[in-house]
């Protein structure tokens, strides 16, 4: 079988790489994803230089996925919140008027 | 490898998968929870790492190598995390826009149903096959879509009675799954050894 175990120790930035893109998609924050997309590619490198004293490939590639995920997630939502935030004064404004209309063309006798 | 006729061994499989679970009981709940966890709250990303993982540890335990595999070792699948990730991804995409047909009305449900049921007995064996050979994910999916192709009916037999052993945990408010889903794994993992042999792995 080809389940061959890596001997090399996993560094521990790809691990920091790996909990800390966790918890900016589970907390969605973005303090939390900067640092792991800074390990994430740290990690990467350092296995680079040296594969034979370093693994952790797969969990370095998780934790950048995962930052770089929480990121476009967190622009996503600021577009859609300024969004929001334009759109509702004018959906708030044509509510009002409809009523008030409504009264004007129904006098009461 | 196999890819012509196999004599799926419903009963003889099903009953060494549940000897590999009973065994190691412990270390199978502990390796579920973390893996159903993670993969929930990362929002299905890590669910195919996790799932290499839980197939790595099966492999092991059926293989009967030493040592036993230990609870953290559920995270041996982000060693085959890009390809693991991958399968998951693009199958599930393929997924997403087979559901589209379910807007259809009366038959697009169940078309819907069926295909997905017909795609998951295809792709089986396809996390093994990354994990036990190192394969990329789409030979991988494509070596288990050969080898269930002529045996689909047997195969889709032990996929569902697999399916609702690792699943009949989800009646005590879904909690029960992280106790029955490894023994689906195990029982998976017992057939895939038989059918493409621990030769033709090495």
């Amino acid at each position: 079988m080809n389940t061959v175990q890596d001997q090399s120790p996993v560094t521990s930035l790809a691990v920091w790489a790996l909990i800390l893109g966790i918890a900016s998609l589970v907390f969605c924050c973005l303090p939390v994803a900067i640092p792991a997309i800074i390990c994430g590619h740290l990690a990467r490198s350092r296995i680079e230089q040296t594969p034979e004293a370093a693994s952790g490939r797969g969990m370095a590639m998780a934790g950048l996925i995962m930052g770089y995920a929480s990121v476009v997630a967190f622009i996503l939502a600021c577009i859609l919140g300024i969004i929001t935030a334009l759109t509702i004064p004018a959906v708030i404004k044509l509510w009002d008027d409809v009523p008030r209309n409504e009264c004007r063309d129904n006098p009461v006798q | 490898m196999t890819e012509g006729k196999v004599d799926v061994k419903f009963g003889e499989w099903i009953q060494q998968g549940w000897e590999l679970y009973k065994a190691n009981i412990g270390v199978w709940i502990v390796a579920s929870l973390l893996a159903i966890v993670i993969s929930v709250a990362t929002l299905g990303i890590l669910s195919g790492p996790m799932m290499a993982g839980l197939a790595w540890m099966a492999l092991v335990l059926v293989d009967r190598k030493e040592p036993k595999p230990q609870m953290g070792d559920v995270f041996k699948g982000f060693d085959y995390f890009l390809q693991s990730f991958l399968f998951f991804l693009v199958w599930g995409v393929i997924m997403m826009a087979i559901s589209a047909i379910s807007l259809i009305p009366c038959i697009g449900p169940l078309v819907v149903i069926v295909v997905s049921i017909a795609l998951h007995t295809a792709l089986m064996f396809g996390v093994f096959l990354i994990v036990d050979k190192k394969m990329e994910f789409w030979p991988a999916s494509m070596l288990s879509l050969n080898v269930v192709k002529p045996n689909f009916f047997p195969f889709l037999g032990l996929l569902v009675v697999a399916m609702l052993i690792g699943h009949v945990g989800a009646i005590a408010c879904g909690i029960g799954v992280i106790v029955t889903m490894p023994i689906a794994v195990c029982i998976l993992a017992v057939a895939y050894r038989n059918v493409f042999g621990v030769q033709a792995a090495a």
